[in-house]
């Protein structure tokens, strides 16, 4: 083995990233501490020193690569001048959330020789912007040439110099002389201002949003410019209005008052995994967000209404950052991108991967509401409480299916272990009677919903049934209603979230005469969610008379027929709604006489249990 | 999650680069930070859009 060169260890004293049992049962029970998620944070800049190392040695080999741009070795002479007066100048932008997806971004772009949404020149030339951001956290004074992407020269963690281009894919010049910083191109130059979290003419600063609560300071970035912010693929700058900075603001000064003072273990450790938002469009009674696990620190979010569902939103994705973390240092399942697994979080089937992410995040989230139950304020403390008992649930439902699964490596089954040993106990916990219902509700209408649109029963069970019904039997052979169904990755039907959109409004505002337009609403989606349960299920027979496939009629008129008492009709529509659409439709080609869907159910849920 | 523990637990394939300055790594060759390169660039280049939502009702996450 070759000698190093440099500071990398040698011989016995080499080092690799180890993760104790004690942090990753931790991290399994949703106990991590400040020092955990650090650790994580720290093996990710080693990530990234690796991935970046890997671009750097690939790319050298191919000056013509870098097309306009000066060949790497600027960037190499620049980074090493940046170590030497600060190293960790350097360290902390390597810790900047989008350096780790350009970095995985344009791995990907150069191992097939492509360009992506820019030419590839420009890819690999975000180096030397990485160079210049770096240079100028250190105060060096420098001159390198980076790339500009429809007149912006981004260097990130600071902001973009905006410029008029020559092209859309064109180059400028950042120079820094005695701590002030320009970006010339053929058509003008940019001047930095002293202070570069300040927005000047042509420069538009990464912000931060600060808020100070009790001992503790909270700083996120909102970052709507750097180029890499996005989940997919770089985006151009979509620079966010003051009005709504200042609307973004509010809500993260409030998501932190409700943090600090409920949820006091994730105002120590949040801060720490997820220090960068990237704005999204607000998605009425939506809370879109997501993450990468390439950008460790970083979440999109769609404004939210409030700041409780900020909270909850932050939460979610800082669990998908912790997780993300953890599977850099060990697997907890095989790869097995099958497509087969129930979650009550999407309306479509999740390979195993998926349902482990999802299933950690909505854990995190249900310890959130949890701790919200005992709010001061009575509509956030029903709010938690209704919230809680739907994702205790769920998760737990979940939780349950994957423990036993073939695919999960012993860290996987000691993780999923150590989750349930936090959410287990909390299934007993006393929440009002009401809400427990309306929870529940919402838990059957989506499986309902799923299973209908995603389940298909074999033809010869369903021409049995069939065949049953036809002659008049009175109860339904056993073996036709007992088998065990994967999904088909095609949805039969489609999928409406309304009558659970509706419920949400009516637990927020109980008293509402009025209901809001909620896209996809029927009129027995709101006399359902108002509790007026025998008019919904009077106006779901309507419904079906006229299209006895509709997926959303199904289960919704065995949800109304629930509410008024348990029965056969409902049992079969809620936990074998796809049998009873399959039977219906064999029946609808074989006779004349077909029944109502309602009186099918009844007769096939003889030998359903709920 | 350091290697200086010796308390039970996970050895991952990342070697810890935390002491040491990104650009010494230039004139590095070295079999341990070689293998660990080699895995950190496999993991990167298997990423893919797997979670990608065709609504807007949920989260996405990309691994």
């Amino acid at each position: 083995m070759a000698e190093s060169v440099g500071e990398l260890p040698v011989g016995e004293s080499r080092t690799f990233h180890r993760l104790p049992f004690h942090d990753f049962d931790a991290f399994a029970r949703l106990d991590a501490d400040a020092v955990m998620v650090r650790r994580l944070r720290r093996a990710e800049r080693s990530r990234r020193k690796l991935l970046l190392l890997a671009l750097m040695e690939e790319s050298a080999k191919r000056p013509e690569l870098f097309g306009p741009l000066p060949p790497l070795d600027a960037a190499w002479e620049l980074l090493a001048r940046v170590e030497h007066k600060s190293a960790k100048s350097l360290d902390r932008l390597l810790a900047h959330p989008y350096i780790g997806s350009w970095a995985g971004y344009t791995t990907r772009l150069l191992r097939d020789r492509i360009d992506g949404v820019c030419p590839l020149w420009m890819h690999l030339g975000h180096v030397h912007a990485l160079a210049a951001a770096a240079a100028i956290r250190s105060g060096i004074d420098f001159e390198i040439e980076v790339p500009v992407w429809d007149g912006h020269a981004a260097l990130p963690s600071l902001g973009i110099a905006r410029l008029t281009p020559p092209a859309v894919f064109s180059t400028a010049v950042v120079r820094g002389e005695a701590g002030r910083y320009t970006v010339v191109n053929e058509n003008g130059e940019v001047r930095l201002p002293a202070e570069l979290g300040e927005d000047t003419a042509g420069w538009q600063a990464v912000r931060r949003l600060r808020t100070r609560v009790g001992r503790y300071r909270f700083s996120v970035r909102l970052d709507d410019v750097d180029p890499y912010r996005g989940l997919y693929e770089p985006m151009t700058p979509r620079r966010l209005p003051a009005a709504e900075v200042r609307q973004w603001q509010r809500l993260v000064n409030e998501a932190c008052r409700l943090i600090v003072a409920y949820a006091p273990d994730l105002a120590e450790t949040m801060p720490i995994g997820l220090g960068s938002l990237v704005p999204a469009p607000q998605v009425r009674y939506r809370n879109p967000s997501a993450s990468t696990s390439e950008a460790f620190g970083s979440a999109l979010v769609g404004r939210p209404v409030d700041g409780v569902t900020l909270g909850a939103s932050l939460v979610h994705e800082f669990q998908h950052i912790v997780l993300g973390g953890v599977l850099h240092l060990t697997r907890l399942h095989d790869e097995d991108s099958r497509e087969r697994i129930y979650v009550p979080w999407r309306d479509d089937p999740r390979p195993l991967s998926g349902a482990v992410q999802g299933l950690y995040a909505f854990a995190g989230v249900t310890k959130y509401w949890r701790s919200l139950v005992g709010a001061g304020d009575t509509a956030v403390a029903r709010r938690a409480a209704f919230e809680f008992a739907h994702w205790r649930r769920q998760t737990w439902h979940v939780l349950t299916a994957l423990r036993t699964d073939a695919a999960l490596t012993d860290d996987g089954r000691r993780f999923l272990d150590g989750l349930a040993g936090r959410l287990g106990p909390w299934q007993a916990e006393p929440v009002p009677a009401d809400v427990a219902e309306l929870a529940a509700a919402i838990g059957a209408d989506h499986r309902a919903g799923w299973r209908i649109r995603y389940l298909r029963p074999s033809g010869a069970d369903v021409a049995t049934l069939a065949a049953a019904w036809l002659a008049g039997d009175p109860r339904p052979p056993v073996s036709a209603t007992a088998a065990e169904l994967s999904p088909t990755p095609v949805p039969d039907g489609s999928w409406s979230s309304a009558r659970t959109d509706l419920i949400r409004i009516r637990l927020s505002e109980p008293d509402a005469t009025v209901w809001p337009a909620v896209a996809g609403a029927t009129d027995a989606d709101v006399a359902y969610a108002a509790g007026r349960h025998q008019v919904a299920a009077e106006e779901y027979r309507t419904e079906l008379a006229t299209d006895p496939d509709r997926p959303a009629s199904l289960s919704g008129l065995g949800l109304a027929l629930a509410a008024q008492g348990p029965g056969a009709a409902a049992r079969a529509l809620l936990y074998r709604p796809e049998l009873v659409r399959a039977v219906h439709r064999e029946l609808r080609r074989r006779t004349d006489q077909v029944p109502t869907a309602e009186r099918l159910a009844a007769w096939i849920g003889q030998l359903v249990s709920g | 999650m350091n290697s200086s523990g010796t308390e039970p637990g996970i050895e991952s394939e990342l070697i810890d680069l935390e002491a040491v300055p990104f650009t010494a790594l230039r004139d590095v060759d070295d079999d341990d930070l070689r293998r660990s390169l080699r895995h950190v660039v496999e993991r990167a280049s298997n990423v893919r859009a797997r979670y990608r939502s065709g609504n807007v009702s949920g989260g996405e996450r990309i691994d």
